[in-house]
């Protein structure tokens, strides 16, 4: 399941802006660790980008504080990679909608069926969803164009990490190893629970740890 | 039954597929019935005159656009919700909903939801714990030794409470019942943040009404993975029957479940990862906990008494 959400990450030029992850510049983030050093071959520079901590993307704690939007957890929500010409296509779409006006970005939503027949094209056009709170935040086409340039990540930092070169001394475990007597290479088939079922009862780690009913 | 990969689709204007192995197995499209080939192919223009199981483009969107709310506040906006529907697997919108901003947007008491939790779990508790007092306990009505000359330290009965196996002096005595009452405003402004914060949080939808085109429970499974709902979902309608599909499919799904209005509460709001609203539903909520905002009326008094309200009659007259 995790896998058919993440999308392919190949270190192509696309990179930059396919998954949302901002484009550092890169001298100062290859000289902070030494774990990206063997990265610094010039032609991959342009190319490579880097992994900025779930941190730094908040613009301030107390704007995070203030919201009531909940976390955005592993895989639960729809990630979106917004593509380069969004505001062309928002102009057709306002033609096609309301026709043709001055300040297209400034023009507010007339009554409610305007704003209906405009968003749902958006959507279909995009393949992307407005969320119930971001409906009522959006009021002008401006505010549209905003929500939809902005990339929606569905990978953890942790996972995108993986990703990168790694170096050949540093395995990083993401699925989680569940013991099964048939396929057991360290304990010789025994298990810790003789008797017991190792069943995941709770809804949320049945995704991460999968279901197992023995 | 496995589900197979969904494969990334383009919602287009041209036609709906479904992302599930149903419509792979069916080798058709969910909605439109035409054969997969054709569904694949983006050049044959949809029509909507050939579609006979789909009921939403048959009528012209939006569906709806506003409604008319009691006791408007005069300081806030509406808040906008979409018009989703069950009846397809992916998320189509069939309009937007005004929602009364004194229900679902004020800004929530985590103090008072709290406090509705502690009741719901308390109110219908009674506690079976009980100790006897030494008056109770079997024998202990002699005194053991005479008061003086034993040596011994002064005892009137075996079973004091400081002697083992003895009597408990402040023991539990009995069935006691933990029942009370908050106020009706304080469960309704419980009820009101709990559905605030469902809202702010993107976890309250509200549908048209609970139709699924199929009672098998794989397809509901299967359009909250689709849509990202959460692992469980609570759907709400304003009365105590559902569709025959629906009542099957949820019957087998222990994490969906179904509540009329009038069982709704703070406890199962919380518990359930995504809130589902009808739109009778969401009329229905609106109006009772606006009554309850905006009356004057005292708060009722809750006697806890153990007598019943009717009188005792001891060869009550049955009637065949």
């Amino acid at each position: 399941m995790a896998a058919a959400l993440v999308r392919s990450f190949a270190l192509s030029a696309n990179a930059k802006t396919t998954f949302g992850l901002r484009a550092v510049a890169i001298n100062q983030t290859w000289t902070r660790t030494a774990f990206f050093r063997r990265q610094k071959d010039k032609e991959q520079e342009a190319e490579v980008t880097t992994v900025i901590p779930e941190e730094q993307t908040v613009s301030s704690p107390l704007s995070l504080a203030k919201t009531l939007r909940k976390r955005v957890g592993l895989q639960t929500v729809r990630s979106y990679a917004p593509p380069s010409d969004v505001e062309e296509r928002f102009q057709r779409i306002s033609s096609d909608v309301y026709g043709e006006v001055a300040e297209w970005k400034d023009y507010r939503f007339a009554n409610n069926r305007i704003k209906f027949k405009f968003l749902t094209r958006a959507m279909s056009e995009f393949d992307h969803y407005v969320p119930n709170t971001d409906l009522n935040k959006i009021n002008t086409v401006g505010d549209a164009v905003a929500f939809f340039s902005a990339p929606v990540r569905d990978s953890s930092s942790y996972e995108d990490i993986t990703k990168l070169d790694l170096p050949p001394n540093l395995h990083i475990q993401l699925e989680p190893l569940r013991f099964d007597p048939e396929t057991d290479t360290m304990y010789g088939g025994k298990t810790a629970f003789p008797g017991r079922p190792s069943k995941v009862i709770s809804l949320k780690y049945q995704r991460k740890y999968g279901k197992k009913e023995e | 039954m496995m589900l197979s990969r969904p494969f990334v689709t383009r919602i287009t204007d041209l036609c709906l597929r479904a992302r599930s192995s149903v419509a792979v197995s069916q080798k058709a499209c969910l909605f439109c019935g035409r054969p997969n080939n054709q569904a694949l192919d983006l050049e044959v223009p949809h029509q909507p005159q050939e579609d006979a199981l789909i009921k939403q483009t048959d009528r012209p969107l939006p569906v709806i656009t506003s409604r008319q709310l009691q006791f408007p506040s005069p300081y806030a906006e509406p808040k906008q919700a979409w018009l989703e529907t069950l009846s397809t697997l992916e998320d189509q919108k069939l309009g937007l909903v005004d929602l009364h901003p004194d229900v679902f947007g004020i800004y929530p008491r985590v103090d008072v939801v709290h406090q509705n939790i502690l009741w719901q779990r308390t109110y219908k508790r009674i506690s079976y714990a009980t100790t006897l007092s030494r008056s109770e306990m079997p024998g202990g009505g002699r005194k053991p030794w005479p008061q003086k000359g034993t040596g011994r330290a002064r005892h009137g009965s075996v079973r004091s409470p400081i002697w083992h196996k003895g009597g408990s002096a402040m023991g539990p005595r009995g069935p006691q019942s933990y029942f009370y009452m908050l106020s009706a405003q304080l469960r309704a402004l419980g009820l009101r943040s709990m559905l605030s914060i469902k809202f702010a949080q993107d976890d309250l939808h509200i549908v048209e009404n609970l139709d699924i085109p199929m009672d098998d429970p794989q397809y509901l499974k299967e359009l909250a993975d689709v849509r990202f709902w959460g692992d469980s979902v609570l759907f709400v309608d304003d009365n105590d029957t559902l569709p025959r599909e629906t009542a099957v499919a949820l019957s087998e799904i222990p994490h969906f479940n179904a509540l009329p209005v009038y069982g709704l509460n703070v406890y199962s709001m919380l518990k359930h990862h995504t809130l589902v609203l009808t739109v009778a539903a969401v009329e229905k909520i609106e109006e009772r906990l606006l009554y309850v905002m905006h009356s004057t009326r005292r708060q009722k008094k809750v006697t806890y008494s153990y007598r019943t309200p009717t009188p005792f009659v001891r060869d009550p007259v049955i009637e065949q």
